[in-house]
């Protein structure tokens, strides 16, 4: 849950204290129904980073922008290899940070192994629609990231 | 059997088929145009090849595993460091002794890792015990409330040295909480009539605390900061 909320804020640290609010809120107010457990952790997480980051918008801008520079680069690499992580991970930090939202989260949600079903509740869609959604983010983090495009559909 | 006239699938198929979402019926449709369908296998594959390699930046790019954050508050638990640092040298004393010395010092080291010096609240005659400490064996700690409360906290702080304390405030009434120290954790044996609060101040040889209040799931905490919980009852 960590690395999910960490990839939907860009901010390892910001996202620890978001992933304990969520596990305090499990202990202070259970859900009634436990069985969609792991969908209902993730749904407040992501509610909770919402917030957050509506709040700290000016704040998570600042830092975003300056990523590179604030972040201490990874003491067990060397120095080049610890700048080409760090740059790597900017551009991700960068590609998530331009999809909208919805978007982040249905690619976010997918990589952690969600169902469509789960997705669609998540996002507010249908579970049909799910695949063309996850399609479209899929090109748009492609294509910011300098991957390559699946040919166009006829 | 030409492909000239069948539609081509969609993007949301494409995916479909991907992550497994297809009824079989689906499935079935979809890999049968895939079969006769160039256009749709290479789109297919070119998504197969765009999926995973979107996988790969994000795993790429995730900040590596980092050790615990040390809590802020450590200035709290004077006395227990004192006490700690003597079961240190204690500890150090009886590896390097004689053995009857090391067998006296083994005595004392067990009778402190069980419940240390539960005390009596004065005026109760030994009914209501406000605080108990002990030292956590293991690197998780569970805390089990046994009822959810009308009321109350339980404040969970993990700065210590070696002890571990719990502590009911204001002391328990008439046949109130009861603490009970258990090997891998605590156990709070109250009623959903109570009102008190409840502190737990861990040694930060834990890295993991487990909260579980009456039939609810367990929470799994990092130490990162003192927490706060309310116990109250879930509003409706």
């Amino acid at each position: 849950m960590h690395r999910y909320v960490s990839r939907f804020t860009g901010d390892p640290d910001l996202a620890e204290d978001i992933v304990q609010e969520t596990f305090i809120r499990l202990a202070e107010h259970p859900p009634a129904d436990t069985s969609g457990i792991r969908a209902w952790l993730f749904t407040v997480a992501t509610n909770l980073a919402r917030d957050v980051l509506k709040v700290g918008s000016r704040r998570r801008r600042l830092l975003v922008e300056n990523g590179g520079l604030l972040r201490p680069a990874d003491a067990t690499l060397d120095a080049a290899e610890a700048m080409e992580r760090e740059e790597a991970r900017e551009r991700v930090r960068r590609g998530l940070a331009a999809l909208s939202e919805k978007e982040r989260l249905l690619l976010l949600m997918r990589e952690e192994g969600f169902k469509h079903r789960e997705i669609a509740e998540a996002v507010g869609t249908t579970t049909a629609s799910v695949g063309t959604l996850i399609a479209r983010a899929l090109v748009k983090l492609a294509a910011h990231l300098g991957l390559t495009e699946p040919t166009e559909e006829a | 059997m030409s492909a000239g006239h069948v539609r081509h699938l969609d993007d949301g198929e494409l995916i479909r088929l991907l992550d497994g979402e297809c009824s079989a019926e689906e499935q079935a449709r979809l890999t049968r145009h895939l079969a006769t369908c160039s256009v749709c296998m290479q789109r297919q594959e070119a998504f197969e090849g765009l999926a995973t390699a979107v996988r790969a930046a994000l795993v790429r790019s995730d900040e590596p595993v980092r050790s615990v954050r040390v809590p802020k508050r450590t200035w709290r638990l004077g006395a227990f460091r004192a006490a700690a640092v003597l079961l240190a040298v204690s500890v150090g004393v009886a590896a390097a002794s004689a053995p009857p010395v090391r067998a006296w010092l083994s005595a004392r080291w067990a009778g402190l890792r069980a419940i240390v010096a539960p005390r009596a609240t004065p005026g109760t005659e030994g009914r209501g015990i406000t605080t108990v400490r002990f030292v956590p064996t293991n690197s998780t700690f569970a805390i089990e409330l046994v009822a959810r409360q009308d009321t109350g906290v339980l404040t969970i702080d993990v700065s210590g040295d070696t002890l571990a304390s719990a502590t009911v405030s204001p002391p328990p009434g008439m046949g109130g909480e009861e603490l009970v120290v258990l090997p891998e954790g605590l156990r709070i044996v109250n009623r959903p009539g109570d009102r008190a609060s409840y502190e737990v101040r861990l040694p930060r040889t834990v890295t993991e605390v487990r909260i579980r209040i009456a039939d609810a799931p367990e929470s799994r905490l990092v130490p990162a900061r003192p927490w706060t919980i309310q116990l109250k009852k879930r509003e409706p």
